[in-house]
């Protein structure tokens, strides 16, 4: 480093006299979020080189070591104790995570085009045309400013797929909000805390109003209600993508020009990464208000337009987007391999008088960050000026191995990019003691009619409509599958599907969320969320040989090592299922610190929360299925064998039921089993399909007949399942794995050759005389009920809430 | 020069002022919201009239009151609240690139503040207005002032969420 840099205005950390109470109290007052063994090693580094950092160097070396950034968590080695068994983790993402995807692409090799090395991970369409998907998390920023939060979180996840590959086309979104229960009274929630009602409310708008302003359709989603979420609300975002095969590589080389696109440079979002790796205190609302932003779709739209057509013109060598850690992170990485050099007086800003570090720190949405040849300048130029948005050389790559800023004509930083993205690993030690069996409480099923009634309305199973209408769900035209059909357009689907331009095919996505499971049993709910996500886009018409999945973790604290414990073993089981179906992962993306922390010292944190995206191939648009029954006289099938799963189920929780077993998954069987159905939707035999999740049989039965304008009738009795299982345990266990689907009568003998060996019933028929849901057991009617008033608790049960 | 102009719709009754809560209030008191315009402007006062009454208001429904003070009748409270500084205001952000492209004959808009105004109306306990203003303003992107009427205590009639 020159003698000049001591001139510059910034500023110097004596690093090198502090102890080791200095450093942490520096990495608390500067909102660093990095532990004692982080500031050691940075103070060992500078060390090396004999003087101390400045302000833009520790800060670009806190954001880039963050968890939001580096995801130390799920690379730590790891300890893990389950009962008497101790196991060491060399890294749960390479454990659990790469090497199954791994081992299961060697099996397919053509399918997964690129995983985990680049903003998203890209699948082979048609050989020409390749999709990615890619889920983030913006839970800290939404717990402050629901608004802003839900906004900044679908807006920057749109740029994460703009700037995967050369700027793959943004063709779809999704979303999923765990929240606290929206009748939860005001004094329940803490004064400093939004109340679950507005957290919604605010984050429905906020996506709302960032997608429908981009022309991007959003078209999946889940929501979950849980006291569990009521201090810190989950909100994950997800896009997904297209691009052509060839323009998913990318390179940076030396003497590339940095080009940055789109809005200016203010102090927004100053500390987001490092932000999102802190949990939230009652001082959060005020104290963080500068990582908060609302979000400028209007600014996206135009860089999302120039970035598309300067892409089609073959002007990008290298893109990415400025997320969080801003231009440290994004020209951090871009130039990780090279070096390069960044002059920050030429970026342009909303204000003035930022300092050099909040200039490369700054979050400030809308931007991107692209690797451009000389050559390829101008036109980019005219484009950026057609499309109305702002294009700027800021530096250009170099062979130096490091990374250079300068500010006023003065280096401010000067890292090597070796040490720079070479963040310590952490090791950790977990622990999983499996909870003890609660006592069994069983509710006499005496009243099965105000039992499915009460399930219907509740708020985990009412009908998101009042949600879903709010979001253009059509803009492009392609949405094919849509998240509402049936002959009121009010029947929900599992997976919905986006026709994709060029390619003869569509994408399935489907979202799947059960953190009640992972309170009994964490691995077992990684199992149900992978087998849900996939069975949704099974049941859509998707390949099950043709999926891929995506992964989004949410904690509380990691250093808990029973918190730790619970997550490890979600893993597990996750990891498992994914084997099990095949299913290799593109993407994920962790969240930790989702912990509030009351003035009183108190402690709360989150039940451990797997989100899993399911994105799947629709070979040919006969194949798609919607899930409303679609004739009278038609045969009412279910696939799959019902156990007595119905622990931590929305019946147990909302009937008060305890001791219940929450779904396993059948290693075995359960990719035939799917398989085994495509083979009967590629016959055309199958004419609508539903899968049972949430509420079991029961409720996907009401939930296919709603939209019919029929009645349909069924037996028991004739339903695969455990021995001696009750009407109640059929009814409403959320068993894996199981299927309902309607059929012509015709094509029972094809179907039941098709599930020769495997377990398939038919269990009763669509009824066109009447419109009740009839229920026998062993041909005694144990529920007749009409389904018009079975829907209208369901239909409103969320809509006195918006 | 500063001038306010409230657009009022007329065709929005007060309604329930629960729906600006999370769970109901014990007075059950009802509300009507209006937005008010603060324009720091040069030119013309008429040729703002002017851009007021064509691109901020549909004149249909919607009627425009000068000077932008509360208009509320007696026992009514008048709830103001506003983005904070530096928040985007996209809504503003557009008018303002509006004003500077379509360029009004002798009028120059140099800024605006949006303002959401909610008059809730008798019956009205202090209580209850101080959970409204819970609910409604997000302290961290929002600020508020609050124009209580007679019939409460008067010292208390105004603040804001940072004071």
């Amino acid at each position: 480093m020159p003698e000049s840099v001591l001139a510059a205005p910034y500023e110097t950390i004596p690093i090198l006299d502090m102890a080791e109470a200095d450093l942490e109290s520096l990495s608390r007052s500067r909102k660093l979020s990095l532990g004692i063994s982080d500031l050691l090693e940075i103070k060992s580094y500078f060390k090396s080189t004999g003087r101390n950092p400045t302000c833009v160097e520790l800060e670009t070396i806190a954001q880039t070591w963050s968890e939001h950034c580096k995801h130390r968590i799920f690379n730590a080695r790891i300890v893990h104790r389950s009962n008497r068994d101790v196991t060491p983790i060399d890294g749960l993402f390479e454990t659990f995570i790469r090497n199954v995807t791994e081992e299961i692409n060697r099996d397919k090799p053509d399918f997964v085009l690129s995983a985990f090395r680049d903003n998203a991970g890209f699948i082979n369409l048609n050989g020409r045309l390749a999709a990615c998907l890619k889920v983030e998390t913006h839970n800290h920023p939404s717990a402050i400013e629901p608004y802003g939060g839900a906004n900044t979180g679908l807006g920057g996840v749109i740029r994460d797929v703009l700037g995967a590959g050369k700027g793959a086309k943004p063709v779809a979104s999704i979303d999923a909000f765990c929240v606290g229960m929206p009748a939860a009274s005001r004094e329940s929630i803490p004064a400093d805390r939004i109340h679950p009602l507005g957290v919604l409310r605010g984050v429905v708008r906020g996506v709302r109003d960032y997608g429908n302003r981009m022309g991007i359709p959003t078209i999946a989603g889940a929501i979950v209600f849980d006291s569990g979420y009521a201090l810190n609300p989950l909100v994950f975002c997800g896009t997904a993508g297209v691009l052509p095969v060839d323009e998913i590589l990318k390179e940076v080389r030396p003497e590339l020009n940095i080009v940055l696109l789109g809005g200016r440079t203010g102090r927004d979002g100053l500390h987001g990464a490092t932000f999102s790796s802190a949990s939230l205190t009652s001082e959060s609302p005020t104290d963080d208000r500068r990582a908060v932003q609302i979000g400028n779709p209007i600014e996206e739209k135009k860089l999302m337009d120039c970035v598309l057509k300067a892409r089609e013109r073959g002007l990008i060598d290298f893109i990415t987007d400025c997320g969080a850690g801003g231009l440290s992170s994004a020209a951090g990485e871009m130039v990780s391999e090279t070096g390069g050099r960044v002059y920050l007086d030429r970026v342009p800003l909303k204000e003035e008088n930022l300092a050099c570090w909040e200039i490369f720190l700054s979050e400030s949405q809308e931007r991107m960050v692209l690797g451009v040849r000389d050559e390829h300048l101008d036109a980019l130029r005219n484009l950026a000026e057609m499309y109305d948005t702002e294009c700027t050389v800021i530096g250009e790559t170099t062979d130096t191995g490091s990374l250079e800023v300068f500010h006023q004509d003065i280096k401010v930083c000067d890292l090597e990019c070796e040490f720079l993205h070479s963040a310590p690993r952490r090791t950790l030690r977990s622990e999983y003691r499996p909870r003890a069996a609660a006592a069994s409480i069983l509710v006499p099923p005496t009243d099965l009619r105000a039992a499915l009634r009460t399930i219907l309305s509740d708020v985990n199973v009412a009908s998101r409509e009042p949600v879903i209408r709010q979001y253009d769900h059509e803009v492009q035209g392609n949405t094919v599958i849509k998240p509402l059909g049936g002959l009121n357009g009010d029947n929900p689907a599992d997976g919905t599907c986006i026709r994709v331009d060029g390619s003869g095919k569509s994408l399935a996505i489907g979202v799947a969320l059960s953190p009640s499971y992972g309170v009994l049993d964490p691995y077992r709910m990684g199992q149900s969320c992978v087998d849900e996500a996939i069975r949704q886009v099974v049941v859509a018409g998707a390949n099950p040989d043709l999926i891929a999945l995506l992964d989004n973790f949410c904690m509380g604290n990691p250093d808990d090592p029973e918190e730790l414990g619970a997550l490890v073993e979600c893993v597990r089981g996750m990891s498992a299922a994914a084997q099990i179906f095949k299913a290799p992962f593109i993407s994920g993306k962790d969240s930790f610190y989702n912990c509030y922390e009351s003035t009183d010292g108190r402690t709360v944190s989150i039940p451990v929360t797997l989100l899993v995206s399911a994105l799947g191939v629709v070979e040919e648009k006969r194949h798609l299925t919607t899930t409303a029954f679609r004739r009278a006289n038609s045969m009412v099938c279910l696939l799959g064998t019902t156990h007595s799963e119905r622990g931590a189920g929305v019946y147990e929780r909302v009937l008060g039921e305890t001791g219940g077993v929450v779904p396993g998954l059948d290693p075995d069987r359960a990719l035939e089993l799917y398989r085994c159905f495509y083979r009967c939707v590629r016959e055309g035999w199958v004419r609508s399909a539903h899968d049972l999740s949430d509420g079991g049989l029961a409720v996907a039965l009401a939930e296919m007949a709603f939209a019919s304008g029929g009645g349909v009738e069924i037996d028991l009795h004739n339903v695969s399942c455990d021995p001696a299982l009750s009407s109640v345990d059929i009814l409403f266990s959320e068993s894996n794995s199981r299927i309902l689907f309607e059929s012509d009568v015709e094509h029972l003998g094809g179907i039941a050759r098709c599930f020769d060996g495997l377990p398939f019933s038919i269990i009763g028929r669509t009824i066109g005389h009447h419109s009740n849901l009839v229920v026998r057991a062993a041909k005694e009617v144990i529920l007749n009920e009409p389904l018009k008033e079975l829907k209208l608790p369901w239909k409103n049960g969320l809509q006195r809430y918006f | 020069m500063r001038s306010r102009f409230e657009i009022v719709n007329r065709l929005m009754n007060f309604v329930s002022a629960n729906e600006l809560v999370y769970s109901p209030l014990d007075s059950a008191p009802l509300y009507r919201r209006t937005r008010v315009y603060d324009i720091d402007y040069s030119g013309s006062s008429e040729g703002l009239r002017h851009f007021v009454r064509g691109v901020l208001t549909d004149e249909i429904v919607e009627e425009i009151m000068e000077d932008g003070r509360p208009t509320a009748a007696e026992g009514t409270a008048a709830l103001d609240v506003f983005l904070k500084p530096g928040v985007l205001d996209l809504e503003k952000e557009y008018i303002l690139r509006y004003a500077n492209g379509a360029r009004p004959a002798n009028l120059e808009i140099h800024d605006l503040a949006i303002i959401q105004r909610y008059y809730i109306q008798h019956p009205c306990e202090e209580a209850d207005i101080r959970r409204i203003v819970g609910d409604l303003v997000n302290p961290v992107i929002q600020d508020w002032s609050i124009c209580l009427p007679p019939c409460l205590p008067a010292g208390r009639a105004g603040g804001r969420s940072d004071a």
